[in-house]
């Protein structure tokens, strides 16, 4: 647009909210808050999924191989363990490994297993690592089906433990999303509303002398985007120092334990920009929203 | 031009607006409208504004076919009027200039074009020296010239101004007349809505009876206008 028209609106959108003060800074705590609450349910909800998935890559599953197995058949499963999908990662443990193995856990008692090798009564087999443990059946049953396999051991109650937290983090993380996504909204289009109100008049005459909607609904967006940007601010800031501030508490006690809970927790340096992106977009996307929303029935002459 | 072919408006309550209405203004005509309150007066204008949508027959503004015209299209069709009300509709906190300005501006007009368009209009109603002051430091005469300027100041077709004179004295509804007719001397089509008989008797100008929502009259001057 090159006429005087989009620069004008801009500051008439900016100059409202300081006309309405004390409106304004009301909807912009109110909407930090809203995205600070939505900050620390997004952040838990990643710490969580990061946590699970940590459990998750240490979950394997067994595939033991039949003593009776023919080459081919050997060659076969081999192939199959390369060529199927979700597996992370995988270890062939040949029957003299798996004896090894043994031997070092019994330690000083291993004497008890000397003689095994002549007549080695431990399967060879394949420990396979999953990527989503969501699939883990279908990945069981392709090797229970297959020639050559024995049997296949797999951690049926930690994966289904994981696999149910997994839902619940996301559901309870998209759940509160949606909750304070149309809280926001409410509190901006209410402040908007007022705005709208003020200037029902100009908005009356806008319409008669032929602006289109998109330029009357202008100031009106610019004024909610720039309380969503302003509150989007207030929550990064409150946000990165109540998550330094667990962090450092947590490396300040003594506990072991909380103390390896803090080195599994994300720096927040690491995603600082996912927070302030997140933080801008819905912050401005709710405003622009609430404003749009707000202004609607006006446009109607 | 307006046309309207057998138009009619009911509105959602069932109540009739308009009832087969059949007139046309040709450009450069000027029209005075007139009828008592509720008789379908603001219901024709409304159409014509497209503040309202025909239920049936054809309206055709300034080329714009309006059964059916899409939302995109209205505020060209608006921008091809201009309209004066009753209220002035000043904005109150902006200045005599700005408030004519403020047509401008929300239609992106480039800066320069305004500052030429502004102080132009503002001269040809005789405002120009008040530029800088308030609506509520005027009369009631000198708002509506405000009002006026900014209906000019987009260089319309068709000015439509409805009662202007309803909310000012006598001695400044001549005025605002007066200066209707002598926008309309250089080729403005003029549509104003009144009640007031004496003013229409002292022009020689079309006019068109509303009654119940049709057309009791319509005269080439007020002599048999009813």
């Amino acid at each position: 647009m090159k006429g005087s028209g989009t620069g004008y609106l801009v500051k008439t959108g900016i100059k409202s909210i300081w006309h309405n003060k004390l409106m304004s800074l009301a909807s912009i705590a109110v909407l930090s808050a809203c995205l600070m609450i939505l900050g620390v349910a997004a952040l838990f909800s990643v710490n969580m999924g990061e946590a699970l998935a940590y459990v998750e890559s240490q979950n394997e599953i067994v595939v033991f191989i039949a003593e009776e197995a023919t080459d081919e058949e050997r060659a076969d499963l081999e192939a199959l363990v390369a060529g199927t999908g979700n597996i992370e990662s995988y270890q062939y443990i040949s029957k003299e490994d798996a004896l090894k193995e043994t031997k070092e856990e019994f330690g000083p008692d291993s004497a008890l297993l000397d003689g095994l090798e002549e007549d080695n009564p431990l399967p060879a087999s394949y420990r396979i690592k999953l990527q989503n443990l969501d699939y883990m059946y279908d990945t069981v049953s392709t090797f229970q089906n297959a020639p050559g396999v024995e049997t296949v051991s797999y951690p049926q109650d930690v994966a289904e433990t994981i696999v149910s937290l997994k839902n619940m983090v996301s559901i309870f993380g998209i759940a509160i999303i949606a909750v304070f996504v149309a809280v926001s909204l409410v509190i901006i289009s209410n402040t908007i509303r007022l705005t709208v109100f003020a200037r029902r008049r100009e908005i009356n005459i806008m319409k008669y002398v032929g602006a289109t909607n998109g330029f009357i609904r202008l100031p009106f967006v610019v004024e909610g985007m720039f309380i969503g940007l302003l509150a989007a601010l207030i929550a990064y800031f409150a946000v990165w120092g109540g998550y330094q501030g667990i962090m450092n508490m947590i490396m300040g006690t003594t506990s072991q334990f909380l103390q390896s809970m803090a080195d599994s927790l994300i720096p927040f340096g690491e995603i600082w920009y996912w927070v302030l992106a997140g933080f801008a977009l819905t912050g401005m996307g709710t405003g622009a929203l609430g404003s749009v929303l707000s202004i609607r029935k006006h446009l109607k002459v | 031009m307006i046309e309207f072919k057998n138009v009619s408006k009911v509105y959602p309550n069932g109540t009739y607006g308009l009832k087969d209405v059949n007139v046309r203004i040709d450009d450069g005509e000027f029209v005075f409208v007139l009828g008592a309150s509720g008789a379908g007066k603001s219901t024709f204008l409304k159409l014509i504004m497209h503040e309202e949508k025909v239920t049936s027959g054809e309206l055709v503004v300034n080329g714009f076919s309006l059964a059916g015209l899409k939302q995109r299209e209205v505020p060209k069709l608006r921008r091809s009027m201009g309209i004066v009300f009753q209220d002035f509709r000043l904005i109150p906190s902006m200045n005599v200039y700005d408030n004519v300005a403020f047509a401008l501006r929300v239609t992106d007009t480039p800066y320069r074009e305004i500052r030429k368009r502004v102080p132009f209009v503002l001269d040809l109603v005789g405002l120009i020296h008040k530029a800088k002051n308030m609506p509520n430091e005027l009369s009631g005469g000198e708002q509506q010239r405000v009002a006026l300027a900014r209906a000019l100041v987009n260089k319309p077709a068709l000015i439509i101004a409805d009662e202007p004179t309803g909310n000012i004295d006598p001695e400044m509804s001549m005025e605002i007349v007066d200066m209707l007719d002598s926008i309309n001397k250089v080729g403005t089509t003029i549509l104003m809505v009144t009640h007031e008989h004496e003013l229409i008797r002292r022009y020689d100008h079309r006019v068109i009876t509303i009654e119940g929502g049709s057309i009791l009259s319509d005269r080439p001057d007020w002599r048999d206008a009813r």
